[in-house]
């Protein structure tokens, strides 16, 4: 009875989860596909992007700075737009075939902004990313956006500069560049300028020779050697132990009478001796000892 | 209309004569230079040079252009004109310890210099107007092993003797 | 012979006025450091490049960089108000100028302007602001000293205190194994 009741809850519990819904036709206690894809892919970027320099794009490290971005997008209907009063340009500054993008090479731009209006403009920021090839709306990378803040007068022009350095795990892809200028004027209307939209690729650059590599061509002959010595150490003690042992010597003690000599020993000391009944130095001191104190 | 495009022509022609007569006869040059000696602080090496130039045609505010390191470029005047100045800045292997002439050319030598990258000639050739040695002693990019390092090895190699000595006594 | 040089002179003015139907010249001018670190009395390198994006040769540019103001900063090498003819369109320009800061802490760096004539015959100068490196921080000439010299008359002094605590051992035990030595000798040839 328990059995079925427990085969019966069982059943029942997964199916009560996935109907229940938030009321907006999803389910509120099941992942959904393109959530976790989406989190997943952005906390992958977190881990390859390097830091480089003063002023240079890094990756933004927050994943919840990207969610509310789109949130941002999805509240405003209209996208931002250029204002007619600001003619804008970007130059490529390094490197000069922008098309083909060396990986882990810094990438320097200028921004001009001439100000044709009669009114001031604000400039704030400059932004870029890295989005996928086939779909601009998916993000693979966000660079840092660098913030001016500068005023731009009526009738006046200015420059920016901004830089990023693509990861070295780019390598030999192509990917949709996008850099957008934000600024405002001083009523506080939002403007924002594409200045660049298209597709660009990562080229890998054969560096040839470098330090790395012939530290390893280095460290691989030393293991070499280290192997080669080490097989020769063992062979060597294979063949010492079927080989003779050499006899470790015996202290046999002072085996030469004739030499000894008897300069230091006191005279009377000497007569002594003499006189006693002559004894084999052989004789331990022990011995000697019990034999004077059984003497007397 | 006819008139206007004449005496345009003819204002043409005159400026045109002035300035060839531009050239600079008898160039002293007064120069000063200047070479990243340390590469710690910095990330790329700068080699400058400011000079003030007496010709003795008295020809003043000369559009001028330099060779340096393999790059042409236009001389940059101060804002009175008196005053010259040319500047090269880049990575620091490319510009090891060595003497570099600044070779100087006036608009005429500009114009050869040009046609003989071109024709991809000898640059060499082309004679400018005057040349500045900018000798760089080359940069200073740290001590060749960190100080830490020979005191540790240093202080390794003493204990090292102590204790071979000891073991020798000892044994 | 009039028509001749009638035809001379279109031709001419022709040339002449050859760009009036492209735009304007158009200057992008960048103020770059060439600096890892930014200490007080050593070297700061900063250039200056200028690119023209436009279609007309600009004419009389004149960059102006009063951001140093010469009582926080030496002028080693380099001029502050430079001046250039003519910047050919597609083409670019680059100034160098190697500054000593005589101040430290906090420093904001701002935009240079450069003023330039957008045709050869415009009549009034553009003014163009170049781009700023922003702020940072100006070293103390101790605290990089500390961080990054090599400590050499440190060491120096280290290992003149370090000798007595280890040459007066040395000297004693030096001393008896020479007259060990020399007894070991000394019975060695009297045997």
């Amino acid at each position: 009875m328990n059995n079925k009741l427990l085969l019966i809850f069982l059943l029942v519990l997964p199916a009560v989860l996935i109907v229940i819904t938030d009321g907006g036709g999803r389910s509120s206690f099941v992942a959904h596909a393109d959530d976790a894809v989406e989190d997943e892919v952005e906390g992958e970027d977190d881990v390859t992007i390097d830091d480089e320099g003063p002023g240079a794009g890094t990756l933004e490290t927050d994943a919840v700075v990207a969610d509310s971005e789109e949130e941002e997008e999805e509240e405003e209907e209209k996208a931002l737009q250029a204002s007619p009063d600001a003619q804008t340009k970007i130059v490529f500054s390094k490197p000069d075939n922008y098309m083909e993008m060396p990986a882990g090479a810094i990438v320097k731009f200028l921004v001009g902004f001439i100000n044709n209006g009669e009114k001031d403009f604000i400039v704030d920021s400059i932004d870029a990313a890295f989005r996928y090839p086939q779909d601009y709306s998916f993000y693979i990378q966000n660079f840092t956006a660098a913030y001016y803040g500068r005023l731009v007068e009526s009738k006046k022009q200015a420059t920016f500069d901004y830089s990023f350095m693509p990861s070295e795990n780019f390598n030999a892809r192509p990917f949709g560049l996008t850099i957008n200028l934000n600024y405002r004027d001083v009523e506080g209307s939002l403007y924002q300028d594409a200045l660049f939209n298209e597709t660009i690729s990562i080229i890998e650059v054969d560096e040839g020779l470098d330090g790395e590599t012939f530290f390893l061509y280095v460290f691989l002959a030393a293991v070499a050697v280290l192997l080669l010595v080490a097989g020769q150490q063992f062979l060597a003690s294979f063949t010492k132990k079927r080989g003779q042992r050499t006899k470790a010597p015996v202290e046999m003690g002072t085996s030469n009478h004739n030499d000894v000599d008897y300069d230091w020993i006191p005279k009377q000391t000497l007569d002594d001796m003499k006189k006693s009944p002559r004894r084999t130095p052989r004789q331990s001191p022990r011995q000697r000892r019990t034999k004077g104190s059984s003497e007397d | 209309m006819a008139v206007e495009m004449f005496t345009s022509l003819l204002v043409g022609l005159f400026i045109l004569s002035l300035a060839s007569a531009e050239s600079c006869l008898k160039p002293q040059v007064d120069s000063q230079v200047y070479s990243t000696h340390d590469a710690a602080v910095v990330v790329s090496t700068a080699l400058v040079t400011e000079f003030t130039l007496k010709c003795s045609n008295g020809a003043k505010n000369l559009p001028l252009y330099a060779e340096i390191n393999g790059r042409t470029t236009p001389v940059t005047k101060s804002e009175d004109g008196t005053k010259y100045q040319v500047s090269w800045v880049g990575e620091h292997k490319l510009a090891p310890r060595n003497v570099y002439p600044i070779r100087v050319f006036d608009s005429e030598g500009y114009q050869q210099l040009k046609k003989a990258q071109r024709n991809e000639e000898n640059v060499g050739n082309v004679k400018p107007l005057f040349t500045i040695e900018l000798n760089h002693p080359g940069q200073y990019r740290g001590p060749w092993l960190q100080s830490e390092f020979v005191a540790a090895i240093g202080a390794i190699l003493v204990w090292y003797i102590a204790y071979s000595e000891k073991a020798k006594i000892h044994a | 012979m009039q028509k001749l040089l009638v035809i001379a002179a279109v031709l001419a003015t022709c040339l002449v006025h050859a760009d009036e139907g492209q735009g304007p010249a158009w200057l992008l001018a960048s103020k770059q450091l060439h600096n890892q670190f930014v200490v007080e009395d050593k070297e700061l390198i900063v250039e200056y490049s200028i690119y023209n994006v436009g279609e007309s040769v600009a004419v009389n540019i004149l960059l102006d960089d009063q951001t140093f103001p010469s009582q926080d900063f030496d002028v080693v090498r380099g001029l502050l108000k430079a001046k250039w003819d003519r910047i050919a369109p597609g083409t670019n320009v680059s100034h160098t100028v190697i500054l000593r800061p005589k101040i430290f802490g906090f420093f904001n760096m701002t935009s240079a302007f450069v003023t330039y004539y957008p045709t050869e015959d415009a009549s009034e100068p553009v003014f163009a602001y170049t781009s700023a490196p922003g702020e940072g921080g100006i070293m103390k000439y101790r605290e990089y000293d500390r961080k990054f010299s090599p400590h050499l008359l440190d060491w120096g002094a280290f290992g003149m205190m370090t000798v007595p605590s280890l040459c007066i051992p040395f000297m004693l035990w030096y001393r008896s194994k020479s007259k060990y030595e020399a007894i070991m000798r000394q019975g060695k040839k009297s045997n």
